[in-house]
C-alpha cells in the first residue's frame, strides 16, 4: 500500500517535474513570472487531440505538430506581450500582471473553439496494461511517462551544461547585461528559452491526455505546482526542482488517502508562506549570490 | 584613429550626464581617462559600448559610426568592456566564463589559442578552470573578468576601474599585465581608474574629466602627477 503511493506519487512527480523545469528555465533567465504557461499546456495537449483524434495525424506527427503550436506560442508571448513592456521599462509585476491577462485571454478563445469538455487521447491498449512487480502494479504507460521525463531532463541537463547556446542561457540568467558585452545576442537567447519552456509544458499536457485526460482547467493545476516546485528547488538548479516535484507529487498521494483534496494548495501555499517568511531571498537564491 | 567621440550627449531617462565630450583613441595606445566621482567615466564607456545610445553625436570606431548599436553587435565589432566590479558568470566555472567570453569566435582552433594565450596572461586562471567562478578571491575574480574580455581579441578593450576591492600590491601587478597586454595582443586600452597615480604610471596619454566634459588632456600621462590641472579639476 505504502509503495503502490509512492510509485504512483513518482508518476504524477514526474509530470510536475516537467512542469517546474519549465518554468525554471524561463523564470531563470529572463526573469519573467511567466503564468501564460498555462495558455502553452492546454495548446500543446488540445492540438495533439485535433490533428490525432479529429483529423487522424499519424501518432507523432500530431504529437510534434502540438509541440511546435506551444512553442510558436510561447514565442509570440514574448514577442507581443513582454518585449514591449520590458522596452517601457515595466516592472515584473506589471509584466506578470500582464501574463496571467494573457493567460485568461488564451483560454477562452480555446473556450469557444474547444468548448470544455474533457478529452483523451486514446493509446494501444497494451499501454494500459500493467505489470505488478511485487506488491505494486505499474502500468505500461505509466513506464513510458517515467522514461520520457526522465530523458528529457537529461536532454535539458546536457543541453544547459555541454552546449554553447545552453552555457549562454545560463550566462545570461547570471547577468544579461554582461552575457550582452559577450556578443551574444540576448533577443535570440529569450525566444530560445521561450519555445524550449512551452515544449516542456506542452509535453506534460500530451503525457497527461493520453493518460488520465485534460480539460480546460488541467493546465492551471500542473502550471501553479510546477511554479512552487521551481520556486522551492531551483536554488539547487535543475536537480534541486526535480527532486521538490518528484516529493511534492508522493505527498500529494499520500495526503489524498489521508485528507481531502482541498487541502492540496493549502498545504503547497503554505510551505512558500514559510519558506518566504524565514528567508525571503531563499528563492532562486543563485539570482542574490 | 581607432575611436573617436564625437560631441556626445547622453545620460539616464531625463537625467543628462554627459555635454559634448568629444575624445580619440589611437590604436595601440593605453588612454586613462580620469576624474572625480559624478564626471561621467563610467557612463563614457557605456556609450561606447552600446549600453547608452547617445542622444547627440556620434561614436566612431575605425571609421563607422556604433552610437545607436545594440551591445552584442558592438562587442562583435571589436570593443570589449570589462564592466566595474568585474560582473563575472558567479554560477558557471571559469573555464566556462571564458568559453562565453570568446563565444563569437567560430574556429576551435582558433579558440584555442586565444585560451592559451589568457592562461599564460593569468596561470592561475588554469589552475581554478574548473570551479565555479563565484569561490574565486576578488583579484582572482578580476583577472577573470579581464582575461573573458580578452577571449574574443578585442581591438579595443575598455576596463572599469580593475583595481576595484584589490589589495595594492595585487593592483601593481594587475596593471603590469594590462601594460602587457597592450604590447603583446596588439590591443588598444581606455582605462578607467579612481587609483589615479598607478595608472597615470602606466598609460601613454589621458583625459581628465569632470561632470560630464573633457577638461584636461595630455599626451604624457605621467605630467599629469606632477602639476595641479588634476588637483584643480578634483578640488574646485
Amino acid at each position: 500500500m505504502v509503495l503502490q503511493i509512492i510509485v504512483n506519487g513518482i508518476v504524477a512527480g514526474a509530470l510536475y517535474v516537467l512542469s517546474g523545469l519549465s518554468f525554471g528555465l524561463i523564470y531563470t533567465s529572463t526573469g519573467v513570472f511567466h503564468f501564460a504557461n498555462v495558455a502553452a499546456y492546454t495548446i500543446g495537449g488540445f492540438v495533439f487531440f485535433q490533428m490525432s483524434v479529429v483529423w487522424g495525424l499519424p501518432f507523432p506527427l500530431a504529437l510534434a505538430i502540438g509541440l511546435a503550436a506551444a512553442s510558436v506560442l510561447g514565442i509570440l508571448i514574448e514577442w507581443i506581450c513582454y518585449k514591449p513592456l520590458r522596452e517601457q521599462q515595466a516592472s515584473s509585476l506589471q509584466i506578470f500582471l500582464t501574463s496571467i491577462g494573457v493567460t485568461f485571454v488564451l483560454q477562452n478563445i480555446y473556450l469557444l473553439i474547444w468548448r470544455s469538455d474533457p478529452r483523451v487521447v486514446p493509446v494501444f491498449e497494451s499501454l494500459l496494461d500493467g505489470r505488478q512487480i511485487g506488491p505494486v502494479r505499474v502500468t505500461h504507460l505509466q513506464f513510458v511517462i517515467i522514461g520520457v521525463v526522465a530523458a528529457l531532463w537529461g536532454i535539458l541537463h546536457l543541453f544547459m551544461t555541454r552546449t554553447r547556446t545552453g552555457k549562454a542561457i545560463r550566462a545570461f540568467a547570471a547577468d544579461p547585461d554582461v552575457a550582452a558585452l559577450m556578443g551574444i545576442d540576448t533577443r535570440r537567447l529569450r525566444i530560445i528559452v521561450f519555445a524550449i519552456g512551452s515544449a516542456l509544458i506542452a509535453a506534460v499536457a500530451q503525457l497527461q491526455i493520453m493518460d488520465l485526460g485534460i480539460d480546460m482547467t488541467s493546465g492551471f493545476d500542473v502550471v501553479i505546482i510546477g511554479t512552487i516546485a521551481a520556486l522551492l528547488g531551483g536554488r539547487w538548479g535543475i536537480t534541486g526542482i526535480a527532486l521538490v516535484s518528484l516529493l511534492i507529487g508522493i505527498i500529494e498521494n499520500a495526503g489524498m488517502i489521508m485528507l481531502a483534496v482541498q487541502w492540496k494548495y493549502i498545504i503547497l501555499f503554505g510551505l512558500v508562506i514559510i519558506l518566504l517568511y524565514l528567508r525571503p531571498k531563499a528563492i532562486f537564491g543563485t539570482k542574490d549570490r | 584613429m581607432l575611436l573617436e567621440l564625437k560631441e556626445i550627449e547622453a545620460g539616464y531617462g531625463k537625467k543628462s550626464v554627459l555635454f559634448g565630450l568629444s575624445m580619440n583613441v589611437k590604436e595601440g595606445q593605453m588612454m586613462a581617462l580620469v576624474g572625480p566621482n559624478g564626471a561621467g567615466k563610467t557612463t563614457t564607456l557605456r556609450v561606447i559600448a552600446g549600453q547608452i545610445h547617445p542622444n547627440r553625436g556620434s561614436v566612431l570606431f575605425r571609421g563607422k559610426d556604433i552610437s545607436q548599436m545594440m551591445p552584442h553587435l558592438v562587442a562583435q565589432n571589436g570593443v570589449s568592456l570589462v564592466p566595474q566590479g568585474s560582473r563575472v558568470f558567479t554560477s558557471l566555472t571559469v573555464y566556462e566564463n571564458l568559453e562565453m567570453g570568446g563565444f563569437q569566435i567560430k574556429d576551435s582552433n582558433e579558440f584555442r589559442e586565444s585560451l592559451e594565450g589568457i592562461y599564460r596572461l593569468f596561470p592561475v586562471l588554469e589552475e581554478r578552470k574548473s570551479q565555479w567562478a563565484g569561490t574565486l578571491s576578488g583579484g582572482e575574480q578580476q583577472m577573470l573578468a579581464i582575461g573573458r574580455g580578452l577571449m574574443s581579441r578585442p581591438k579595443l578593450l575598455l576596463l572599469d576601474e580593475p583595481s576595484t576591492g584589490l589589495a595594492p600590491k595585487v593592483l601593481h601587478e594587475l596593471m603590469k599585465t594590462i601594460v602587457a597586454v597592450k604590447e603583446k595582443m596588439n590591443t588598444s586600452i581606455l582605462i578607467v581608474e579612481q587609483n589615479v597615480n598607478e595608472v597615470l604610471k602606466v598609460a601613454d596619454e589621458a583625459y581628465v574629466m569632470k561632470l560630464g566634459r573633457i577638461v584636461c588632456y595630455e599626451q604624457c600621462a605621467e605630467t599629469l602627477l606632477y602639476d595641479d590641472k588634476l588637483r584643480k579639476a578634483y578640488l574646485s
